[in-house]
Parts: structure tokens; sequence; C-alpha cells
């Protein structure tokens, strides 16, 4: 299935893209996604492990299912505020 | 109330949204971008967020809150974009009946804010430099 992931902050910029699209079989969580992003990113491993992510908007763990619909996000470390 | 805006943030106005005659206290806590920080001078801050994410989780915490303390009335206002050195980047107003709740709250809610909401900055050093701020990440992986 084809998952689109949002990016955003160090990772948007270091990746060069605000999203990217992972090719995952069905049915992947959210562990799967990481490990696709930094099998094809390892510029971001750093940031990644100290990244949540994000399922419909709601923060997810590694053992959240994902599916081909679903929007996901990565959340590097906030800075808000 | 919450809002994410790209504009100034009008402060005066949010304390008269949460002036109340039931409120004995208004506790307001503005954020605002610091131009140095040990040897080094901030030119401006840019902020970004997820935004719908960004809008629930900012309610989520207005609604626990209102769980926790006799809240009346709660502004929460974060700006995106821009923020130069001594404006407002985050505004955050309570108003209750009595004052050691008003400080609690609005205390409580700056602090999760930092915590959970999808929101980022990036610092624009005078140096020319620009760094995203991502705590307890090593600066190798702050994208400078």
């Amino acid at each position: 299935m084809q998952l689109h992931v949002k990016l955003f902050a160090a990772v948007k910029d270091v990746i060069g893209q605000d999203e990217i699209i992972l090719e995952l079989p069905a049915p992947s969580t959210i562990e799967n996604v990481r490990d696709a992003i930094l099998k094809g990113h390892s510029e971001v491993s750093e940031l990644l492990c100290h990244s949540k992510f994000a399922v419909n908007c709601e923060f997810a763990t590694d053992l959240t299912e994902v599916h081909e619909q679903d929007e996901i996000a990565c959340i590097p470390p906030v800075s808000g505020g | 109330m919450i809002q994410i805006t790209n504009e100034k943030i009008d402060e005066a106005a949010l304390l008269e949204f949460v002036r109340s005659k039931k409120a004995g206290a208004i506790s307001m806590f503005l954020g605002t971008t610091r131009e140095i920080t040990g040897d080094q001078v901030t030119e401006l801050l840019e902020y970004t967020a997820y935004e719908e994410m960004a809008q629930k989780e900012l309610e989520k915490l207005e609604s626990k809150a209102r769980q926790r303390w006799p809240v009346l009335e709660c502004a929460i206002v974060h700006r995106l974009g821009r923020v130069d050195p001594a404006e407002t980047s985050v505004a955050i107003v309570v108003s209750t009946p009595h004052r050691k709740d008003s400080f609690e709250a609005s205390r409580w809610l700056i602090d999760q804010i930092k915590e959970s909401v999808p929101i980022w900055k990036k610092e624009n050093f005078k140096s020319g430099e620009k760094v995203w701020v991502h705590p307890n990440v090593e600066e190798e992986g702050q994208g400078r």
C-alpha cells in the first residue's frame, strides 16, 4: 500500500520535501514507517529516533497500525511557545 | 478560545475577552522572542505548525485546564511565521474566581504547549545561521 507521510521542520528541510511516499505491505505499523524512512534517509536518523508520529492528527505509538487513507505525520521534537 | 494566526497578537483584546464579573483574577502569560541567548544574537524566530493537529492539541489542553481548575474564560493564541525580538509568539490568558487557580492554570498551559503541540521554531541568528529548535536532539541533527 502507498503511505503518505507529512514532514515538518528540520526533517522536512534535510530531506527537502514536505511529504514522502512509502510503499509498504498491509498491515503495517508506525515502527515499519519509521524504519522505511530511515532506510531511505539515513541523514535524518538522529532526528527520527527522537521524533513521534501522528496518525489522523492523534499521537501514535510504534505499534499503531496504519492504512492507506490515513494522514500520517512525522513530528520531530516540538518547540512551540 | 484557541487561535493559530499569522497576525500580530492583540494582547489587550485577549484581556478583554477573558474579563468577567465572576473573576477575581486574570493571568496572562506571553512568550516573546528573546534577542540574546548565551553568546548568540537572535535576529528573529520563524514558527511553523502542523496546523490541524496543533489546533486539536490546543483545544484538548484548554479542555483539560477547564476540568482541573475553575476557569471562567481562556484564550490561547499562537502566532506563526516571523516573530521579531520582543514580539509575542504565544499568549495564554485565563480568568478564574481566585488568583491561585489563574496562576496555576496559565503556567500548566504553557508548560504543556511546550511539550506536546506540533509547533516548531527556527532560530535566525544575526550571524546568518538558521537552526530549527528540536529539544534533546544532538546539534548535527538540527538541520544546520
